[in-house]
């Protein structure tokens, strides 16, 4: 007999101390264990999880207690302006200055309101072609009770990660690569097991969201540029101004006594309303805080690595 | 002085009822106070000063000075008592 059938599976049976029946039934016991193993809880006392990593974090609406911009700037350039409804009154306002000196026997002066003159003039609407680029220091921004959509954090890594009190309920394991030979029985169940520790290679959670909301102690952000804005037109409300011309005065000088009157002009505006047109608006923040941040979160895709459980309890164990 | 909205229109309604000044006092009457203490007060200081010109000797101006200050108390007294006869 060659040495090729002397291999055969036939003769390596015959070849064989055991029965044919008694093989025939290892066989189907053997494919009965490649079956799913299902375990009801598993609970993990503590472990670790190295290099951490979560695919995205999705925030929701974050309360902010208070924004706070420090040093702030801003720029009004290249507009024109219109002004509407301006009206004027020049107010000349008189006053009488008198002198009298008689020498050793002694000198006097004063001043006299003799009141004022008001003298409306109506301008009616007055066009600022070409208005000069205006700076605004804005040294302090207070805005509190803020709520803000935040966008969410895509590829976070966080490094390492302690585990307590991890529980894992209707756990389903595949089989392959599980091997049990020797084993005359054809279920297999067990109540309680109880393995002091154990390491794994790796663990992944698909989704984990939780309960409460994540608390940050606060953030911020430092010399903000905002690009410059085209504004096509802006309306002002009515506002006044007034402005203050240096005095004139006419007088006479008969030696004992000087006589002088001085008229003081004064002009106020009145205007209805400031349109800026063509302007072009810039701003820098020097710094902005941001306190009290309050949110809803939920990671989803977190994976992890060099996994570490101890004092591992399964509850109930089927085959 | 700034005017508010409310100011300017009021002073505008009454500047085109109105084109004469608007005078704060009834009449302009400047007051000159003159007594015996205040010219003899201006004699002395002019001699002070006619000192410091080296016009007269401090000797010169604390002789009359001090006759000067003699004399004060004595005007002050009869002002007092004199007063609507030497109302100026």
């Amino acid at each position: 007999m060659s040495l090729k059938e002397r291999l055969s599976p036939d003769n390596l049976m015959e070849s064989l101390p055991i029965s044919r029946d008694l093989l025939t039934r290892l066989g189907l016991l053997g494919a009965q264990v490649t079956r799913k193993i299902a375990i009801d809880q598993v609970s993990v006392d503590n472990g670790t999880l190295h290099n951490l990593k979560v695919e995205k974090v999705a925030l929701g609406s974050a309360s902010i207690g208070s924004l706070k911009v420090e040093n702030g700037s801003a720029s009004v350039n290249n507009a024109n302006a219109v002004l509407n409804q301006v009206r004027s009154i020049v107010e000349l306002g008189f006053h009488l200055d008198w002198q009298i000196d008689l020498g050793w026997i002694g000198s006097w002066d004063g001043s006299e309101d003799m009141g004022s003159l008001d003298i409306p003039v109506d301008l009616g609407t007055i066009t600022v072609p070409d208005l000069g680029d205006i700076d605004l220091q804005i040294p302090s921004i207070d805005i509190p009770g803020l709520v803000a959509q935040m966008k969410p954090i895509d590829q976070l890594d966080l490094g390492n990660l302690d585990l307590s009190g991890v529980r894992l309920d209707k756990l389903s394991l595949p089989s392959a690569g599980l091997s049990i030979t020797g084993m005359g029985v054809g279920d297999l169940t067990l109540s309680s097991v109880t393995v002091p520790s154990a390491d794994g290679e790796a663990m992944r959670v698909n989704r984990a969201a939780p309960t409460g909301t994540l608390n940050l102690p606060g953030a911020s952000l430092e010399n903000v540029a905002i690009p410059a804005i085209n504004m096509p037109a802006a309306t002002s409300g009515s506002f006044s101004a007034d402005a203050t011309a240096s005095d004139k005065s006419l007088g006479i000088d008969i030696g004992l006594l000087k006589v002088s009157i001085r008229v003081t002009p004064t002009v106020h505006l009145d205007v209805g309303s400031m349109t800026l047109s063509d302007a072009q608006l810039a701003a820098d923040l020097g710094k902005v805080s941001l306190d009290d941040i309050s949110l809803p979160v939920s990671l989803e895709g977190i994976s992890g690595g060099e996994l570490g459980l101890n004092s591992i309890s399964v509850n109930k164990l089927t085959f | 002085m700034s005017l508010s909205h409310k100011e300017f229109e009021k002073r505008w309604e009454q500047a085109h009822r109105k084109s004469r000044p608007q005078q704060k006092k009834s009449s302009i009457a400047p007051v000159i106070h003159l007594s015996v203490i205040s010219v003899l007060d201006n004699y002395m200081s002019q001699l002070h000063k006619a000192v410091e010109g080296h016009a007269l000797s401090k000797e010169e101006c604390d002789a009359v000075c001090e006759k000067i200050a003699e004399l004060k108390p004595l005007a002050k007294k009869a002002d007092a008592k004199a007063a609507k006869y030497l109302k100026v």
